[in-house]
């Protein structure tokens, strides 16, 4: 059954937890995407008998754990050149698998390879398998899937799915897969078309829509509400039908409010509900 | 078939029985954990010319030292005997990583050459070492260099004015890690060390 999710990241930041989830459970959500690094009830050094804690109060609200995000990536990638800095991205995905275990979920979110103009394409490839290689096998025992998000304009990598495709391939190992983004696919291509090619290695699916003729300078987005944008959500709606996808339809949403922040929440979730419905 | 005298002796000093046996070309020595890149030991051993070396060996008519971190006195000696033997050493320094004070101290005390603190390279810089010797190629830098204080003709690469690799005697210093180019298949990378080996 396909069910709801949004991130912990798009509540307000001077919110409680327990206040953010109870937003999440009477705007419609059945579920909550935890980012670690991003929010203070879920940090690095946040310990085990808290993480406990944690999945408690998002149980008492009605929720569960859709899967475990992290806003670490972009400073710490696990294809970072700098060795020490490559560890420490390790060891917060290494976390967030410990974390997703805790919590009660199967899937956690990594961007997976950044290239810059310092961190060319070649090596972060490399790197990006060397490291996913040997994440595989904790991720493997603790039943957790890595899902690698196509971040494609983001992280300029893996901009093609067959090239993602076969990037897996490389990977070699069932519990890494993709979370696929149907935002973050711009000018590059079409989400329906991931959808189709990635099929059973999708992990997870993130909604969102893009402006895909806007392109991105300074603080302007290209993300926006379901439905404003250019995507094509019929079609993206008849993938996930035919690939059999029947999990955790996350929103992750960039544009907030700027009064009555709330409102995101209650908007997206019943934009998702005429997603899952089809009715367009 | 009646053999002479000299051809019996040629033949003999031909024997594989009796010349010693022949060196290995190349030999990458395994610092552990010293070594602060590993994806540059394995993109040099990814050279089907190379092999991992343990130390006290000397078969090798080439060592490469890759991604060095710290280094210790005993590493030092050995890397001074290889040379004695008519061995060269490529010397990769990871220094701008770790280890930079021990680095500077060996080089120094034991072959002489100067280096310099490890600087962490400007964004928006054209991101290429211009390799001189043995032949002319662009390998991509790895942000953080290692300075080498030498006269001009010891210069084989620079980037951006500042010399990053030195030729030595049998000692060449490489200030920008290339072992990671190696790895991510870079051609020019390859062609370069290809033409090190033989040329050296």
């Amino acid at each position: 059954m396909l069910r709801k999710s949004i991130g912990d990241n798009l509540l307000p930041k001077d919110w409680t937890l327990e206040k953010g989830l109870a937003l999440i459970k009477k705007s419609g959500y059945d579920g909550v995407e935890l980012w670690l690094g991003d929010k203070p009830w879920f940090q690095m050094t946040t310990a085990d008998a808290q993480i406990r804690e944690l999945r408690r109060k998002v149980e008492d609200a009605g929720l569960a754990v859709s899967d475990v995000a992290n806003s670490l990536d972009w400073d710490e990638n696990i294809s970072a050149r700098d060795p020490q800095v490559r560890e420490r991205a390790m060891r917060h995905v290494e976390r967030q698998i410990e974390t997703a275990q805790l919590l009660g979920t199967d899937a956690i979110l990594v961007v997976a390879g950044l290239v810059t103009s310092e961190n060319p394409y070649n090596e972060v490839y490399g790197r990006t398998l060397d490291s996913l290689r040997a994440l595989h096998e904790k991720a493997a025992r603790a039943r957790v899937k890595i899902g690698c998000e196509n971040c494609n304009a983001e992280h300029r990598f893996l901009i093609s799915p067959r090239e993602f495709w076969q990037f897996l391939n490389e990977v070699d190992s069932p519990w890494v897969g993709i979370h696929l983004d149907v935002g973050n696919i711009h000018e590059t291509g079409f989400a329906e078309q991931w959808i189709e090619i990635h099929g059973p290695r999708i992990t997870r699916i993130h909604l969102k829509d893009v402006l895909k003729h806007r392109g991105r300078c300074g603080d302007q987005s290209v993300y926006t509400n379901l439905f404003l944008g250019d995507n094509n959500w019929p079609a993206i709606r008849a993938a996930v039908d035919k690939v059999h996808y029947d999990g955790w339809l996350i929103a992750e949403m960039e544009l907030r409010y700027r009064y009555a922040p709330d409102q995101q929440f209650w908007d997206t979730a019943a934009a998702i509900d005429r997603f899952i419905a089809a009715r367009f | 078939m009646p053999l002479s005298r000299r051809e019996f002796v040629g033949a003999l000093a031909m024997s594989p029985a009796i010349a010693p046996p022949p060196r290995a070309l190349c030999g990458v020595i395994d610092l552990g954990d010293a070594c602060v890149l590993p994806e540059s030991r394995i993109g040099i051993l990814a050279c089907t010319f190379s092999k991992l070396q343990k130390m006290h060996r000397h078969e090798c008519l080439f060592y490469v030292v890759p991604g060095a971190g710290p280094v210790t006195r005993q590493l030092s000696r050995e890397l001074v005997e290889f040379t004695q033997g008519g061995a060269c050493i490529i010397f990769e320094s990871a220094a701008g990583f770790g280890g930079f004070e021990s680095q500077r101290e060996m080089l120094a005390e034991y072959f002489g050459l100067q280096i310099e603190r490890p600087v962490l390279l400007p964004e928006g810089r054209i991101p290429y070492v211009d390799y001189h010797w043995p032949v002319s190629v662009k390998v991509r830098d790895f942000n953080r260099i290692v300075p080498v204080r030498v006269p001009a003709r010891e210069v084989i690469a620079t980037i951006d004015g500042i010399a990053v690799a030195s030729r030595r005697g049998k000692l060449i210093f490489l200030g920008s890690p290339i072992g990671p180019a190696l790895h991510a298949g870079d051609r020019e990378a390859h062609s370069w060390f290809k033409a090190l080996v033989a040329t050296s």
